[in-house]
This record gives structure tokens, sequence and C-alpha cells, in this order.
């Protein structure tokens, strides 16, 4: 056993050519994880409008055409480094980019779609401000479910107290009122988050420097994402540029 | 740092960085007993590196990255023997800075490193893995995705056919090379 040990020592005594530096082979992975993001995203358009025909056949099967969409409206926000929200009022909103950023935080396990092609994306601007929701189908081997999130910048800076407290709440209010939600603040690596719990869903509220960020989760069918693993998507999701 | 797993894309990074400067150069070792050739134990490790960083977040204990990684390696390995572009040259050559300086003293370990490469490449691997790597049988099993007792009877018939070759003295530099294809 030690012969082979010894033999193998000896092989690698001669002098090796120096090893590639861990900058490089970090861009390199990095490069890789993006191509393989791009290909998701594009795939998962292709996939996006069949999962969602299947989804409304689902509801009319279940007896109840009337039955409410996934609220596509603002539910909670949580923001990490007060990165400022991006100019999209300016730019117009990539929304694309921010369903790739989206799907990368997702936990492990759970695959995406971005729901493009139905109402994957809405945005609403003013001169100044404005609110851009992005949607993916979320699913794992057990059920799937609608994940939103939506970047507003209205210009207000982030709350320095209880992201709980009346104050910060009737901010939100305006972009998605929850009044009756069970509300609680979770740390994610230093970033707080406001997260609240209703019947319908959960939410999770990041708060930038000029606005905030709201992801929320909409259960479809049984897919498990506890509010801690909202709160950590909130968190640690990238904000566009 | 919070949970391994969970971490923002910032500590993500650094600790992938720390990672690769800890264990990288023992992970290309590897690679180089495995495969015979610094150009593709360069791009196995850059395989294994990427692969470990896109599972990065997956991965819930941080003690088994170096099992996780090592895996990778191996099974990229016994991929990329398996393409056929890679039988003639696993990398383009002509990289300056992966030429290896040669002395005198190189003919003791050519031959030795001739013997290793006549093995075939899964015996061969689990040699490496498990007396140069110190796998533990069940680790070896798990990352060649085979049995424990294919590992011990793959072990036993290495160390008989190393011992043979080593005995052997047509065994040469040259035929690494052959042994490769």
């Amino acid at each position: 056993m030690n012969d082979v040990k010894d033999i193998c020592d000896r092989i690698l005594e001669r002098p090796a050519p120096p090893m590639r530096d861990s900058e490089r082979v970090l861009t390199i992975a990095q490069r890789s994880a993006r191509r393989q993001a791009r290909i998701t995203v594009t795939m998962g358009g292709l996939v996006a409008a069949a999962i969602v025909a299947i989804t409304a056949a689902a509801g009319t099967l279940d007896g109840a055409p009337g039955t409410p969409r996934p609220a596509v409206l603002l539910t909670s926000v949580a923001s990490p480094s007060l990165s400022p929200a991006p100019d999209w009022e300016k730019t117009g909103p990539d929304t694309a980019r921010f369903a790739q950023l989206l799907a990368e935080a997702l936990p492990a396990g759970y695959r995406s779609q971005p729901a493009f092609g139905t109402h994957g994306t809405d945005t609403w601007t003013s001169a100044d401000s404005y609110a851009s929701r992005t949607q993916l189908v979320v699913s794992t081997g057990k059920g799937q479910g609608m994940l939103s999130a939506t970047v507003v910048k209205d210009g207000a800076a982030a709350p320095s107290g209880d992201l709980c407290a009346a104050a910060v709440t009737a901010r939100l209010d305006a972009y998605n009122p929850d009044g009756d939600a069970n509300c609680q603040v979770i740390t994610i690596d230093g970033v707080p988050i406001r997260a609240t719990t209703t019947a319908k869903g959960s939410t999770a509220t990041r708060f930038l420097a000029d606005g905030f960020l709201i992801v929320d989760w909409h259960p479809s069918w049984q897919v498990p994402f506890t509010i801690q693993q909202l709160a950590t998507v909130a968190a640690t999701v990238q904000i566009p540029e | 740092m919070g949970l391994p797993g969970w971490g923002s894309r910032r500590a993500i990074e650094g600790d992938f960085v720390a990672f690769y400067r800890a264990r990288g150069a023992h992970l290309r070792n590897t690679a180089y007993l495995l495969c015979g050739d610094w150009h593709l134990a360069e791009d196995l490790t850059q395989i294994a590196f990427t692969k470990l960083y896109r599972a990065w977040r997956r991965i819930d204990r941080r003690d088994t990255l170096d099992q996780y990684a090592r895996k990778v390696l191996l099974r990229a390995f016994l991929d990329e023997r398996r393409h056929p572009w890679r039988r003639e040259y696993p990398t383009e050559p002509g990289s300056a800075a992966l030429d290896v300086a040669t002395s005198d003293d190189d003919a003791t370990e050519s031959r030795l490193h001739a013997a290793l490469m006549r093995l075939p490449r899964r015996r061969r691997a689990v040699l490496v893995l498990r007396f140069w790597a110190d796998m533990s049988v069940d680790q070896v099993a798990d990352a060649m995705n085979t049995t424990t007792g294919t590992v011990k009877s793959q072990t036993a018939r290495g160390l008989a056919q190393l011992r043979e070759l080593l005995n052997d003295t047509r065994v040469d530099c040259d035929s690494i090379e052959e042994s490769m294809r």
C-alpha cells in the first residue's frame, strides 16, 4: 500500500508547472455558471407557456374556473445590502436578466422557468419611480408554485428601525396590502428581511437604498418553500445594476 | 457566515477562492496521477472547480467539499477519456507555462510513471484514490459509482499488475502514450 503512495510521491517530485491562479479559476467558473443559467432561462421560456397552460387546465379540472390566480401584486420585500434600485425608470426593466438572477438564488432542488408569455412581467413607471415584477414558475419533484419578485423604486430611504413597524407597513401597503399578515424580521447574512405570511402565501421584503424588493410565494401544488428560504432568496438575489 | 450553502454571493466567492488555494494543488496532483499529463490535469482541475462552484449552494457540509471535488474530478477524468478527441491530445500543446524541466533523476520517476499509466484507467484511479488520496473503500466506491466489492477487487488486481509492470524492464515512457489511447 505504501509502495503505491511512494510511487505517486516520487512521480510528483518532478517540478510541476505553475498553477492557474484562483481569480482565473473563479472567473471561468462564474462564466460557466452564467452560461448555464442563460441556457436554463432560454429553455425555460419555451417550457413556461406549456406549464402555464397545464396550470390553467388544472384549475379547470378543480372545478373552480374562477379561482384567482396567485396574486401578481407586490407582496413583500427584503433588502440585504442596501443596493440601489436599478434605473429602470430610464432604461426600462431588464426582466430577463433579473429572472436569471432570481433563478440563481433559488435553493437547491428547485427548478424554475420564467413565466414569460403570459403575465410573467409587468412594470409600472412614472417620472422617477417604478414597480417591476418578474415571475418564475418554480417546481420541485412534488409540485410547483409561482415566485414573484418585484423591484420598487420609490425614492424613499430604507427604514432604520423595526421592519414590522406600522410606518413600514404603511409604505408597503401602497404596493402590497397585507393587513392581516404575521410579520417577523429574519436576518440572512446580516441582511434584515421583513417576512410576512398570510393565507395566500409568504412574502419577503428587502429594502434597497431607494426602494425595496418584494419576493412572494404562492404555492400551487404543495411545494414546500419556507419563509426562511424565501427570505434567503430575497437576501441573496443580486440586484441588477 | 450563515449556514453553509446559503451565504451571499461575495461570501461564496471568498470561500471558493480559499478552497481552491487550499486544495487546488492537491487536486491537480491527483488529476496528474490519474491522467499523466499536466495539460489535461489543469483542465480536469478547472472542470472540477467549475462544477464545484455551480454546486456550492447545494453542498450542505464544508467537510464534504474535498470528497465532492475529488468525485467530480474523477468523473470528469473518466468522461474525458470517453471523448474521442481526447484520445489524441488532452490539450493543445504549446503552452510554455506548462512545460516541465527535466533532470537526470527523471529516469526512475519516468519508469514509475510509465508503470502507473499502463494500468487500466479505472484500476489506476482506484489505486491513486485509495493509497495516495487516502480515500476509504466506501468513498472510492461512491466516487466511482460502483460497489465496495469492485473497489476491493480492482485494488488487488491493480496492485498485482503494478508489481508486475515495475518488474517489466520494457516499461518506458513511450508506453504512456500508447496506454492513454
